[in-house]
C-alpha cells in the first residue's frame, strides 16, 4: 500500500526530499492484514500526515524489517522495542509501553514460566527476531538453545499451534487479548505475567538511512503527537480507556 | 596404611579425572551442539527468507500487473501478454506456472462477458463449471500462452472454496493472499504436482479503497500467479546442503496429505535435529519442517567430545594407576620397613637373649654424648641399679680398679683406631669393684659400628662377660705351679725367679743380699718312726716358723724333701745375714709337737752373701750350699757363712 500526501505547511519538519518507506507487521491490533487496520496503521497515517512526507508503506514479516532497518533499505517501522544489539543499526521514539505474558495451555499444568522452562516436552511458539522484557528474553534463549522453540512470521499460525497442542505457550501482548476471544484461545489457556516492567515501544528508525538530525526531527514528532493527545487517541480506538493510559502514560 | 586407604586416593582421583572429564567432555559436547544448532537455525532462517524473498518477488510481480492496470484504467490481454513477457521469466523463476487475469462478473454482466471474450476469439469460450450464480470470477488469460497454459480460459476459480478463500481474502485486505494446496486447473495428468496459487486483486481507479465494502465494491478482478509446488522448491534451493532435509506443508499441521514439497533425503537417515517455522505467507500459513540427519553434524560439527572422552579416561586411568602406584610403594615400603623392624627386633632379642644366656652383658658407648648404654647382665656384673639404663663414661671408669684403669683405657683405645683390615676392636679385662671392698675380674669386648664422615668413632658396642672364676683357677693353678703343694711356700722355681729380680736389684741399687740354705737335722729318723704323715706335718710347721721368723721381705722357699732356702733382700751389713740365719735356726731348734709327740729336730744353715760369695744365682747357690754342708759337717744346727 502506499500513501501519497501532499507537503504541509512550511516549517521545520524533516527532510522530505526523497520517498521514504515504512513497513507493518501483522500483530494482533497492532495491524491486521485482513482489515488493513490497526493501532500502527493509525498511527502511520498521522505520523506521515504531520511529516508531510511521501513515505510508502507496506507490510512484511518483522525479521525482514530489522533486516531491511540494519541495511538502511527501510526507513521505517513501527512499535519496536530496543536492545543492544539493535541500538547498533537503529533509534527509536517511544510513544507507548506494555508488559509481556506468557500464554499458556491448561492442560499443561504450567503455573510459572520456570515450570514451562523445567519441563522438557513443553514447546514455545515465538515470532521470529521478536524480543521481549528481560525475562521473556531469558526464557526464549534457554528454550531456543535446547531446540524448544518454533518460530514463526505470525501469530496467526502460532494460535493454530496453540489450539493443535504443537505448541504449549507464546509470548503475547495487550494487543493480542482479542485475538484470543476471537479464536477461543481463552477457553484452554491461562496467562502468566512476567514481572518485568513494561517495555517502551516506538518508532523504528534506521540509522544508515536517517541521520542523526532526521531522527531527532522525526522523534519531535512523534512527541508531539504524545504530548496533544494524538497517541491516546489512537489507543483509545482499541483499548479500554484504562488500559490506553495504561499504555501511554509510561 | 591399609588397603582402603591405599586406595582411596588413587579412587578420589580417578573419580575427580573423570569428573573432570565429564565436566569438559559436557561443556564441549554443549558447545559443539550449540555450534550445530547455531548452522542449523542459520539454515531454517535461510531457508525461510528464500521462500519470504521470493514471495516477495512475486508480490511485486503481481503488483507490477496491478499497476498496469490502475495505469490503463482496464484489463487489457494485450497489454497483459507484453507485460509478461517482458517480465523474462527465466530458470530463476521456474516455479512460476502461470501468471493470469480473472476478470470480476456479476451475474447482471455475465452475457455482456461472455460476448466479449467471443468477440476476442474465443468462439467456444464460456465460464467453467457452468450453472447460474451471483458471481462469477472467470480466467480470462494465461501467460505466458505456452503448454498447459494454453489450456481453454473460463475456469471459475471461485467455484473452487479453496480458491474462494483466498480470492477473497485479497479483495477485502487489497493484499496478495495465497491459497492452500491446490490441484492446477491447468494440470491434466493424473500425477499432478501440488501447486498453490497467489492472487492480487484489481480495483477499478481512482476509486476509494480505504473501507472494506469500497473495497468490494470496486472490484474489477483478480491477477493471480499459479505455482508447482515442486517446481519452486526446486529453483529455491536445488539440493539442499548435505545433511539437510525440508518439508513444506500447508497449514499448521505436518499431515502427508497438506504436504506441498519434500526434499529428497526427508527420512532417509534418522533426524538428529528437527526444528518447525510457522510461515505467514500472502496471509497464508505453511510449516516448514526442516531436519538435519548425520550428515550435517559430520559437516559442522566439532567432533571434539569424543576425543575429549577418549583421552580424559585414558588420562584419569593413567593418573589412578600412578597415584595407586605411589601410594602403594610407599604402603610396601612401609610394610617392608616394618618386616625389617619386626625383623630386627627379634634379630636384638635373639642377641639379647643369646648374650644375657651366656651370661653376657652388652654396653653401647656414644662417644659424642658420653653416655654407656647398658643391658640388665651389664649393669648385674657393674653392681650398677637394675632399671638404670644409661650411665656416663666417668661413672664407669671410677669402677675400674685403680691397677687395671691405664690398661683398660688403652686397650679401649684400639677400639678407637682402625686396625689395617679396616676393623677396631678391643679386649680388656679388668677388675671392677664389686662391693665391700671385692674386686670382679670382667672381660670386656668391643668394636666400632659407627663413624663420623671424618672417620672418628661414634659408637663402640661390645660385652663385657664375669670371668672372676676363671681369674681365680689362673691365679690358683699359677699358685699351684710356683708353690710347693706341702708347705705352701714357693717352690724351686719362684723362688728362682724372686732371686733373679733381687739381684737384679742389688746389682742395680749395690745392694747386698743373702742366700740361705737350710737343711733339717735328723729328719728322716722321724719319718721313719712316726711315718710321713707327721713328717709332712713337721715340714708345715717348720715352713710356718721360717715364714714366721722372717722379715716380711724376705722370701721362704722349699727345694727339697728337707730342704729350704732362704732369701734375703736388702741387706744392710754381712752380720744382718748370718744374725737372721741364727735366728732361724734358733726357732727351729724348739721343739715341735704333732699329734701328741714332742719332737726335736735342728737345722743346718748355709749362707752366701751378694755379691761377696757370689754374683748370680748359680754361684750363689753353690757358695751357700757349700757352707750349709760345712755347717753339717760341723755338727750340724749351726750357722755356716760361705
Amino acid at each position: 500500500m502506499s500513501l501519497l500526501l501532499s507537503p504541509g505547511p512550511a516549517r521545520a519538519g524533516p527532510d522530505c526530499s526523497r520517498p521514504l518507506t515504512l513497513a507493518l507487521h501483522d500483530h494482533g491490533l497492532l495491524y491486521s492484514a485482513d482489515t488493513n487496520s490497526g493501532v500502527d496503521k493509525d498511527f502511520a497515517d498521522e505520523l506521515i500526515r504531520r511529516s508531510g512526507c511521501k513515505v510508502t508503506v507496506s507490510l512484511m514479516p518483522r525479521a525482514r524489517i530489522w533486516q531491511l532497518i540494519e541495511s538502511g533499505a527501510l526507513d521505517f517501522s513501527l512499535s519496536g522495542i530496543s536492545n543492544p544489539s539493535r541500538e547498533q543499526f537503529a533509534s527509536f521514539a517511544w510513544y507507548f509501553s506494555n508488559k509481556y505474558y506468557l500464554l499458556v495451555r491448561k492442560d499443561s499444568g504450567i503455573q510459572s514460566h520456570a515450570d514451562f522452562e523445567r519441563n522438557p516436552a513443553l514447546k514455545l511458539g515465538v515470532i521470529r527476531s521478536f524480543r521481549y522484557s528481560d525475562s521473556a528474553n531469558r526464557l526464549v534463549d534457554t528454550l531456543q538453545s535446547a531446540n524448544r522453540v518454533s518460530q514463526a512470521s505470525g501469530l496467526a499460525p502460532l494460535y493454530q499451534a496453540m489450539t493443535l497442542n504443537h505448541i504449549q505457550g507464546m509470548i503475547i501482548e495487550p494487543f493480542d487479548y482479542p485475538a484470543l476471544d476471537e479464536r477461543k484461545i481463552r477457553d484452554f489457556t491461562r496467562i502468566i505475567e512476567f514481572n518485568d516492567p513494561a517495555v517502551p515501544h516506538g518508532l523504528i528508525m534506521s540509522k544508515k538511512a536517517l541521520s542523526p538530525e532526521e531522527q531527532e526531527k522525526w522523534r519531535s514528532l512523534v512527541t508531539e503527537m504524545r504530548n496533544d493527545g494524538a497517541i491516546r487517541r489512537i489507543f483509545e480506538k482499541y483499548f479500554s480507556p484504562d488500559q490506553a493510559a495504561a499504555m501511554v502514560n509510561f | 596404611m591399609s588397603s582402603a586407604r591405599s586406595n582411596l586416593l588413587p579412587g578420589l582421583i580417578l573419580a575427580f579425572s573423570l569428573t573432570l572429564t565429564w565436566w569438559v567432555w559436557d561443556h564441549e559436547r554443549q558447545a559443539a551442539r550449540q555450534e550445530l544448532k547455531s548452522h542449523f537455525d542459520f539454515a531454517l532462517s535461510e531457508a525461510v527468507s528464500r521462500i519470504d524473498q521470493r514471495m516477495t518477488a512475486y508480490d511485486q510481480m503481481l503488483r507490477g500487473v496491478q499497476g498496469m492496470v490502475a495505469a490503463t484504467g482496464r484489463m487489457d490481454r494485450t497489454q497483459f501478454h507484453d507485460y509478461v513477457n517482458a517480465l523474462q521469466i527465466d530458470a530463476n523463476l521456474s516455479g512460476l506456472q502461470a501468471l493470469g487475469l480473472i476478470e470480476f462478473v456479476p451475474a447482471e454482466r455475465k452475457a455482456a462477458h461472455l460476448a466479449r471474450m467471443r468477440h476476442e476469439g474465443y468462439t467456444d469460450y464460456r465460464i467453467d463449471p457452468p450453472g447460474e450464480r451471483e458471481i462469477y470470477t472467470p480466467v480470462i488469460q494465461r501467460e505466458p500462452d505456452l503448454g498447459q497454459n494454453r489450456a481453454p480460459p473460463g475456469f471459475d476459480p471461485w467455484s473452487d472454496p479453496v480458491r474462494q478463500v483466498a480470492m477473497a481474502r485479497a479483495r477485502d485486505a487489497g493484499m496478495p493472499s495465497i491459497t492452500g494446496k491446490v490441484r492446477l486447473a491447468t494440470e491434466t495428468g493424473p500425477a499432478a504436482s501440488p501447486g498453490f496459487i497467489m492472487y492480487l486483486p484489481i480495483y477499478a481507479r481512482d476509486r476509494p479503497l480505504e473501507k472494506l465494502e469500497q473495497r468490494r465494491q470496486n472490484l474489477q478482478g483478480w491477477v493471480f500467479a499459479s505455482f508447482r509446488m515442486k517446481d519452486l522448491m526446486a529453483s529455491l534451493y536445488g539440493e539442499l546442503p548435505p545433511g539437510l532435509a525440508l518439508s513444506l506443508y500447508d497449514g499448521v499441521e505436518a499431515d502427508e496429505s497438506a504436504l506441498l514439497s519434500r526434499s529428497s533425503q526427508w527420512g532417509k537417515r534418522p533426524a538428529i535435529m528437527t526444528a518447525n517455522e510457522y510461515l505467514v505467507v500472502a496471509g497464508h500459513n505453511w510449516l516448514l519442517s526442516l531436519t538435519a540427519q548425520d550428515a550435517f553434524a559430520s559437516r559442522f560439527g566439532r567432533n571434539g567430545e569424543e576425543w575429549i572422552a577418549g583421552c580424559g579416561i585414558v588420562f584419569s586411568l593413567l593418573l589412578a594407576l600412578i597415584a595407586w602406584q605411589l601410594s602403594t610403594t610407599r604402603a610396601r615400603a612401609l610394610r617392608l620397613a616394618a618386616n625389617m623392624t619386626h625383623d630386627l627386633r627379634e634379630s636384638e632379642q635373639r642377641w639379647a637373649f643369646a648374650l644375657e644366656g651366656a651370661g653376657d652383658g652388652v654396653w653401647d658407648w656414644n662417644r659424642e654424648s658420653q653416655q654407656i648404654v647398658t643391658s640388665a647382665r651389664w649393669r648385674e656384673i657393674m653392681g650398677y641399679d637394675e632399671n638404670r639404663l644409661a650411665f656416663g663414661f666417668d661413672e664407669w671408669k671410677c669402677r675400674i680398679h685403680p691397677d687395671d684403669l691405664i690398661p683398660t683405657l688403652r686397650a679401649m683405645q684400639a677400639c678407637l683406631e682402625k686396625q689395617a683390615d679396616g676393623t677396631a676392636s678391643c679386649v680388656a679385662e679388668y677388675r671392677v669393684c664389686a662391693g665391700e671392698g671385692q674386686w670382679k675380674w670382667v672381660l670386656s669386648r668391643g668394636m666400632t659400628v659407627s663413624r663420623s664422615a671424618d672417620g672418628q668413632p661414634e659408637r663402640i658396642i661390645g660385652t663385657i662377660t664375669d670371668i672372676s672364676e676363671r681369674k681365680a683357677i689362673e691365679d690358683r693353678i699359677q699358685h699351684m705351679a710356683q708353690h710347693d703343694a706341702l708347705t705352701d711356700l714357693p717352690n724351686r722355681a719362684l723362688f728362682s725367679d724372686r732371686l733373679q729380680r733381687a739381684l737384679a736389684n742389688a746389682n742395680r741399687r749395690q745392694e747386698r743380699l743373702s742366700l740361705a740354705f737350710l737343711d733339717l737335722d735328723h729328719f728322716k729318723p722321724i719319718n721313719d718312726q712316726y711315718g710321713h704323715a707327721v713328717g709332712d706335718q713337721l715340714l708345715q710347721q717348720v715352713a710356718r716358723r721360717l715364714q714366721e721368723t722372717v722379715r716380711t721381705s724376705d722370701t721362704v722357699g722349699r727345694i727339697g724333701g728337707d730342704e729350704f732356702v732362704i732369701l734375703m733382700p736388702e741387706l744392710q751389713e754381712i752380720s744382718d745375714a748370718h744374725g737372721l740365719a741364727e735366728k732361724i735356726r734358733r726357732a727351729l731348734d724348739q721343739p715341735f709337737l704333732i699329734d701328741g709327740h714332742r719332737l726335736n729336730i735342728s737345722c743346718s744353715l748355709g749362707i752366701a752373701i751378694y755379691p761377696e760369695h757370689g754374683r748370680d744365682e748359680i754361684s750363689l747357690a753353690k757358695s751357700a750350699d757349700s757352707a750349709m754342708y760345712r755347717a753339717k759337717e760341723s755338727g750340724r744346727n749351726s750357722v755356716c757363712m760361705a
